[in-house]
């Protein structure tokens, strides 16, 4: 365990150093700033005031903290819709025969091409920027859900038949418990799609978040706090893909004891 | 057999002595290729599309490669980081943010000045009635986004009084966009501006005249490096360029239904736009040196995060005369 972490140091290390040294070579810092840039700008970002109604927060937390609620709100909306949808499309086969050729249609589009409708549809600012996160992560959660019921064992069903369970037994106690761990896969693989769309969300018309500020600093010439906006986004992503990785592990204590 | 001898002799002086003759008389002008950056159906670049169009370029010999359109100024200046580009019609604030982060540049020639206008709905009568409303602009750092700056803080406001769109949507985009109700107003470069008035979907609340009366709007910069080593080439397209700025004073007519061709609007909004440009190729360096002054005070006032910092030019008079160059337009 410890062999483990020295080598990410190390590995980290070895990274920034090669960084460094490329970014001397280059010697254009309008391009190519060195990790050291990095750093000042990270500073500059954390201590200057934050966007219109978090001034408190900073810059850098301050666009996060936004990021965070845009992303939130898409994937609360996405997690309901596509976990409602998906239990009924997987339970009841009519439905599910009824509503999947447009989901197939609708599912390969890249959340990219709906930039322009969502402008269209949702104005500036929150709305549209949700309405992207949301289609990123719906369709993961939709189709996770529809495998995690389909899967349920034919023998557990028959069993509570057997015992009398009626058809709202049968959902609630045997369907979606068992159903549980493929809704969680489906949550932070849609939470992930979702994070991802979050740069090109917010650049339908917001005026803040961290794909704001990555494109904002590009277009002011300092690709330093780009790379802290990049940085942020992987940082955040990280944290919160380990956070939803433990409270699954939580609530999936029963299936290491089954 | 003998005649035939001299005679080929004859022949071959005759046309040595041609070849050398038209090599003396008309010396080759300079010969070459030059990739020149322009911003989305800008009318400040009416010039350059003049030049393009009648061939002025051709005349100097010169062969340009038109790279673009970009969104805004900022955009065009990273390609002319890239190395995408040798020269471009552009606006002075991103010209000089560039010059400020060390980009070796120079400003050459001026190309227009005033020339944008701030647009708003019939909510919005006067610059108070600003306040909280949604203001579209081009990207941070464009001449527009930076004198909407300027305006905002004569009146005791900041960026932050509103709720500012920078670089979401494009010029061209915004009338329609006002249209929806998505937005209030926004401020452009013409004939963005003329169009919302045109469409019936807008009103001017403030030229940029107001704001500064012969503010310096656009100009033609270089990449240093390339014009060390081709001058001539410099030279050639600022002639062309000066030539253009003459021909739209010298017919009007044509010269507006080049700015229909070029910007693909129709004559009615050229004609709403074009007097409020004013075309001339001098450099306006008071008018620059007090840009950048201008831009550093608006990012110290806190509101935004500073476009240029005064640590990056401690000395605006050394910076200006770094950035512009006057020897290739008296050359």
């Amino acid at each position: 365990m410890k062999k483990r972490r020295l080598f990410r140091i190390l590995s980290i290390a070895i990274f920034l150093l090669i960084w460094e040294f490329a970014a001397l070579l280059v010697s254009k810092p309008q391009i190519f700033p060195t990790p050291i840039d990095v750093l000042i700008a990270f500073k500059v970002l954390l201590l200057s005031t934050g966007p219109p109604r978090v001034e408190w927060a900073g810059e850098l937390l301050g666009h996060s903290l936004i990021s965070l609620t845009r992303v939130v709100a898409g994937f609360c909306i996405a997690s309901l819709s596509g976990i409602l949808l998906g239990i009924v499309m997987g339970w009841w086969q009519p439905i599910r025969n009824l509503i999947e050729p447009i989901i197939e249609i609708l599912r390969p589009i890249p959340p990219l091409a709906w930039i322009p409708l969502a402008m269209l549809w949702f104005g500036l600012g929150f709305e549209p920027a949700v309405f992207l996160i949301w289609l990123g992560a719906f369709f993961p959660i939709l189709l996770n859900t529809i495998l995690g019921v389909e899967g349920t064992s034919k023998n557990l069903i028959e069993t509570a038949k057997t015992l009398g369970a009626k058809q709202r037994e049968l959902l609630l106690k045997v369907v979606i418990p068992s159903a549980t761990p493929a809704i969680m896969t489906g949550l932070s693989v849609g939470f992930g799609v979702g994070w991802m769309c979050l740069v090109a969300a917010e650049l339908t018309g917001c005026n803040s978040g961290l794909g704001f500020m990555i494109m904002y600093y590009h277009w002011t010439m300092e690709p330093a706090k780009t790379i802290v906006g990049m940085l942020m986004i992987g940082f955040i992503g990280l944290l919160i893909f380990m956070i939803l990785k433990r409270i699954e592990n939580k609530l999936l204590a029963w299936r290491e004891e089954i | 057999m003998v005649s035939g001898i001299k005679r080929a002799i004859v022949l071959i002086t005759v046309i040595l002595l041609l070849i050398i003759c038209s090599g003396v008389h008309c010396a080759p002008p300079p010969e070459g290729e030059v990739r020149i950056g322009y911003l989305l159906g800008d009318l400040h670049h009416l010039p350059f599309f003049i030049a393009l169009e009648k061939g002025f370029f051709k005349d100097e010999r010169i062969n340009v490669k038109v790279i673009g359109p970009f969104d805004a100024g900022t955009a065009e200046m990273d390609a002319l980081v890239a190395n995408q580009l040798d020269m471009g019609y552009v606006g002075t604030p991103p010209a000089l943010i560039a010059a400020a982060r060390k980009v070796d540049l120079s400003i050459i020639a001026g190309v227009n000045a005033e020339g944008s206008a701030l647009i708003v709905d019939e909510t919005i009568n006067n610059v108070s009635d600003l306040r909280g409303k949604k203001i579209a602009t081009p990207l941070p750092g464009s001449i527009q986004y930076v004198m909407l700056g300027m305006l905002l803080a004569e009146n005791n406001m900041s960026y932050r009084d509103l709720e500012i769109f920078p670089g979401t949507i494009k010029p061209p985009d915004m009338p329609g966009v006002l249209e929806t109700g998505h937005i209030n107003g926004y401020i452009a470069w013409e004939p963005y501006a003329a169009k919302a008035v045109v469409m019936g979907v807008g009103k001017v609340l403030v030229e940029s005249h107001d704001i500064w009366p012969d503010h310096p709007c656009c100009v033609l910069v270089t990449r240093n490096d390339f014009a060390e080593e081709n001058r001539a080439i410099v030279q050639g397209v600022i002639r062309a360029h000066k030539r253009a700025i003459k021909f739209i004073g010298e017919n009007p007519e044509e010269a507006k239904s080049i700015a229909v061709k070029y910007t693909k609007l129709d004559a009615k909004t050229i004609e709403e736009a074009l007097p409020r440009i004013k075309f001339n190729y001098m450099v306006n360096v008071d008018g620059t040196r007090r840009f950048v002054k201008e831009i550093v005070s608006l990012g110290e006032t806190g509101v935004i995060s500073p476009i240029i910092r005064s640590e990056e030019v401690p000395d605006i008079d050394i910076f200006i005369s770094k950035v512009i160059d006057l020897s290739f337009l008296e050359g």
